[in-house]
């Protein structure tokens, strides 16, 4: 079941050449680490000036909806659909 | 070529969602049953979910649907990056919808192994670029119309090709009906004509269709001999907007003429909002709506004396029309407002009165503000009462600014 959270978290990423996005690895969640298995969908969206990376990506059977505001450089998990 | 997103809005749901993907998926505003189907992934297509269906309705098809609500800034990314992809295939694209566009691709298709080929290709990248639950159907014709049509008979994910010799079999067995442009009211003109099928339309005399449906006429004579006389207009080349206006559905309990006046207001704050950023002024306002038995619309339109930016204005041009129309009624269930006759905001004539500079300048103010901050930021008193909806409810379209963004 869908659940929408706001919650900051930490991000590893990778920044790679050429890419049009920084590749979200894994992320810290309440004090747990969560790899990310495959990044299913990633999409921009303007909020005034600043512009927000939307992540949808899974950890396994679980998925996640991320958000990086690139003018705060923060990190916040918006949403996950739990199989628990 | 014509290309047709399958399934557009649930498919970019699926992808974005593995916990959607293999179930029959249905995208709406609000996940209730009183709200509308916009659009059904495969699964629940198979079981006889459309698009347009109530979801009550729909469920008694598929009890099992499965509802989720639309992300309007993901589908127009997506359509974003998928347009990005096929720039790289023609510069000839033509913007039909936000999950549709035609292709010239008559010189661009030999470098690529032939028309087929480049389809094929172009599904290819879409999977890899995309995501592989993100798929396209591609018709190949040598017009518009009848791209879109054979790639119809080949939904979903597929690629159909119709030669110049297969057309005449195709005129003969094909209704009317099934061609862009024909829809059902036009096929029962034509039906008392006499006219079922493409063939019967391309054998009539363009005098009798002419008579009949003026110069479009021309369009059905020349699609029943098999040619359609429009070309693939380059989204990128068509300059100017002609109108830009705003509409709301209302929900069952919010009909009465107050809420709409209110939503109203709001409604002509995005429209004035929408021709500053582009630098607009429009003279001729339509205030509109349709009823609450859903059977018609209503309304009427006044031209301004001065052309005008300003929500505060077309909003009481729109009273104006509202209050002079023989039977206002008490109760709508869509009301809407469009802005016509634009021009470019510097011709317009220089204002005299302080009061109109100072609703100017607070215009500007407002802007900046909405521009920093975001379109939430800010909003005058008299539209507090307006709630913008939410990205997962708006309307999904592709602007010719956004595509530039």
């Amino acid at each position: 079941m869908f659940q929408r959270v706001n919650d900051p978290i930490d991000a590893l990423v990778i920044y790679r050449r050429g890419a049009p996005h920084p590749h979200l690895e894994a992320f810290r969640w309440k004090r747990r680490r969560y790899s990310v298995t495959e990044t299913n969908l990633v999409h921009r969206k303007r909020e005034g000036e600043t512009v927000v990376l939307c992540y949808a990506v899974s950890c396994g059977s679980d998925h996640f909806d991320i958000r990086f505001d690139t003018s705060r450089n923060q990190w916040r998990l918006s949403g996950l659909d739990s199989s628990r | 070529m014509h290309l047709d997103m399958d399934g557009y809005f649930a498919s970019v749901e699926q992808q974005a969602n593995p916990a959607l993907r293999g179930r029959p998926v249905g995208v709406t505003g609000r996940p209730t049953d009183k709200s509308i189907i916009v659009a059904a992934s495969r699964e629940a297509k198979a079981r006889g979910v459309r698009s347009g269906m109530p979801v009550w309705e729909a469920r008694k098809f598929c009890p099992e649907l499965v509802l989720t609500s639309g992300n309007g800034n993901r589908y127009r990314e997506t359509t974003k990056r998928f347009l990005t992809i096929l720039e790289t295939y023609t510069p000839y694209i033509e913007v039909f919808s936000i999950d549709e566009v035609f292709m010239n691709v008559t010189h661009q298709a030999a470098t690529h192994g032939g028309p087929v080929e480049m389809a094929t290709r172009i599904k290819a990248a879409f999977r890899q670029q995309l995501g592989r639950y993100i798929t396209a159907t591609i018709g190949i014709a040598s017009g518009k119309v009848f791209a879109k049509w054979i790639g119809s008979q080949h939904k979903p994910d597929g690629i159909g090709w119709l030669d110049n010799e297969e057309i005449p079999e195709m005129l003969s067995t094909t209704p009317v009906v099934q061609i862009c442009g024909i829809g059902r009211r036009m096929e029962a003109r034509l039906a008392r004509l006499g006219i079922r099928t493409l063939a019967e339309l391309g054998a009539s005399p363009e005098t009798l269709l002419r008579r009949e449906f003026g110069v479009t006429g021309c369009f059905l004579k020349a699609v029943g001999q098999g040619h359609d006389p429009n070309p693939v207009i380059p989204s990128r080349d068509v300059q100017g907007a002609k109108s830009v206006g705003h509409s709301r559905s209302l929900r069952p309990e919010l009909r009465t003429m107050d809420n709409a006046l209110v939503i109203l207001r709001g409604l002509c704050d995005k429209v004035a909002r929408r021709l500053r950023r582009q630098s607009y002024v429009g003279r001729t306002v339509h205030c509109w709506y349709r009823n609450l038995e859903l059977t018609g619309t209503g309304g009427k339109q006044t031209t301004l004396a001065v052309p005008t930016d300003d929500g505060p204005t077309i909003y009481r041009a729109c009273l104006d029309i509202l209050d002079a129309l023989p039977q206002r009624p008490d109760a709508v269930s869509k009301i809407g407002v469009t802005v016509r006759g634009l021009e470019q905001g510097v011709q317009r004539p220089l204002k005299l009165l302080a009061q109109d500079h100072r609703q100017d300048r607070l215009n500007g103010a407002i802007d900046q503000i909405r521009d920093r901050f975001g379109e939430e930021a800010i909003r005058t008193a008299d539209a507090l009462l307006f709630k913008p909806i939410p990205d997962h409810v708006s309307g999904f379209t592709l602007t010719q600014q956004e595509w530039e963004d």
